[in-house]
């Protein structure tokens, strides 16, 4: 074999091993690329449902207009009323102080 | 100035102090409404009426308020209805809300200055049912919203802890209250002045009014009209079949209500170590039959109550206790 020869078969080797050698490892870039993408698509999925059940909805129940204007009164007064001996003056200031 | 209002199931309690004095205004919580079907009968029913508590509304109908309710439905034979079920606003009764606000805008009427302070009472959450018509919150807006169209600066408290703060000074403020109603057996842990345990029961006076009607054929409001109104004893037979049935109803609410106690206070977390025996003080409408106090002690140690106690007493005034703790609350919180 010439020089010329064995140095054309020596540069196709190596171009052929170069090819080889960028085939493999860009195909584990994209693939790191790709699960990179799908993390990123979990994560942000998991955002959204995170933020969507922080977010709640003001379900006490409202309260309407109470109208007793058009109940006519009938009646002189309503409820019997009853006094009884009780100072709670004692009971206040007890509790008030124990309350501190 | 302030104001005690016990918004009950039953009845409706406003307290004033008047110095060396207490007023109580009471008001049946309950209506009646008759339709008149023609002019000439509405003018018929209104003569009927007469004396009685009422009011007509724009679509023609009477509303019979309070105690004459009941008396007109039993002379129906109908059951009086109440805005209040089991010590909160109704949600089965259409004018459940209407009705309520227009009693207490007449019990508790004007305030006597802007925003004058009103403590009015709500139950405790049920430890024996989970029910979505129960809505304390809902309920405490409404009365909060009703009382602040009068002028008054309203806030709640619960029941039996009204009840704590009504009768047991003299035990420092350091007990149990438990305020027997007819919607509901609301229950307080006190110690020191401040509420430790709370909650309720759902079996009280209208169980027994229920089961006392299915069990003699009668109406439930002809059933509370004769527990009122008759003389009977916890646990002893009656010549009257509604009474007897009364009794034996009776006797399982404490027996039940005891056994819930019990079940409640037995390993809760929040329960206080007490040094002391305590004093229990038991106090509405359901706990003024005969003998139930003396029934009810004796249950409570026959259903292994987990405290020691001192006493088991009556409150000095079961109708007003209630309304007489919130008086005082309002001067306090």
């Amino acid at each position: 074999m010439t020089d010329s020869s064995t140095l054309i078969l020596l540069t196709a080797i190596l171009a052929i091993n170069a090819f080889c050698a960028g085939y493999w490892f860009g195909k584990q870039r994209v693939e790191f690329i790709s699960g990179q993408t799908t993390l990123c698509s979990i994560k942000k999925n998991r955002q959204d449902t995170y933020n969507k059940s922080q977010i709640s909805i003001d379900d006490t129940k409202f309260v309407t207009d109470i109208n007793t204007n058009n109940l006519e009164k009938k009646y002189e007064k309503l409820g019997e009323s009853t006094q009884t001996s009780d100072n709670i003056s004692n009971s206040v200031n007890k509790l008030k102080s124990m309350k501190g | 100035m302030a104001k005690g209002l016990d918004v009950g199931t039953s009845f409706i309690v406003l307290s004033s102090d008047k110095g060396d004095s207490i007023e109580y205004t009471d008001f049946r919580d309950a209506f009646y409404v008759i339709k008149p079907s023609t002019p000439v009968a509405t003018k018929m029913i209104e003569k009927g009426l007469s004396g009685k508590t009422f009011v007509k509304d724009d679509d023609g109908s009477f509303i019979i308020l309070g105690k004459d309710a009941i008396e007109k439905a039993i002379e129906r034979n109908d059951v009086a209805k109440r805005p209040m079920y089991r010590g909160v606003l109704s949600v089965k009764e259409k004018n459940a809300k209407r009705i309520l606000a227009f009693i207490l805008k007449e019990v508790v009427g004007e305030s006597s200055h802007t925003n004058e302070k009103l403590v009015f009472c709500v139950p405790g959450q049920p430890v024996d049912q989970e029910d979505e018509d129960f809505d304390v919150g809902y309920h405490e807006d409404v009365v909060k919203t009703i009382l602040a169209e009068c002028g008054y600066d309203a806030r709640s408290i619960n029941e039996a802890e009204a009840l704590c703060y009504a009768e047991l000074e003299s035990d420092d403020y350091t007990g149990i209250g438990i305020s027997c109603g007819a919607g509901m057996t609301n229950v307080c842990v006190m110690l020191n002045g401040e509420p430790t345990v709370v909650f309720s029961t759902t079996k009280s006076g209208d169980w027994i009014d229920r089961m006392s009607a299915v069990a003699t054929g009668e109406t439930d409001s002809v059933v509370q009209a004769e527990k009122e109104g008759g003389h009977f004893k916890i646990g002893e037979p009656n010549d009257n079949p509604v009474l007897s049935a009364v009794s034996a109803y009776y006797e399982r609410l404490i027996d039940y209500t005891t056994k819930q106690l019990s079940s409640a206070l037995t390993g809760h977390k929040l329960l206080p170590k007490f040094k002391n025996p305590l004093k229990i003080v038991i106090a509405g409408g359901t706990s003024q039959a005969d003998g139930y106090i003396k029934h009810f002690e004796q249950k409570l140690n026959d259903n292994g109550f987990p405290l020691l106690l001192k006493e088991v007493i009556h409150a000095s005034d079961p109708l007003h206790a209630v309304a007489k703790g919130c008086l005082i609350a309002s001067k306090v919180l």
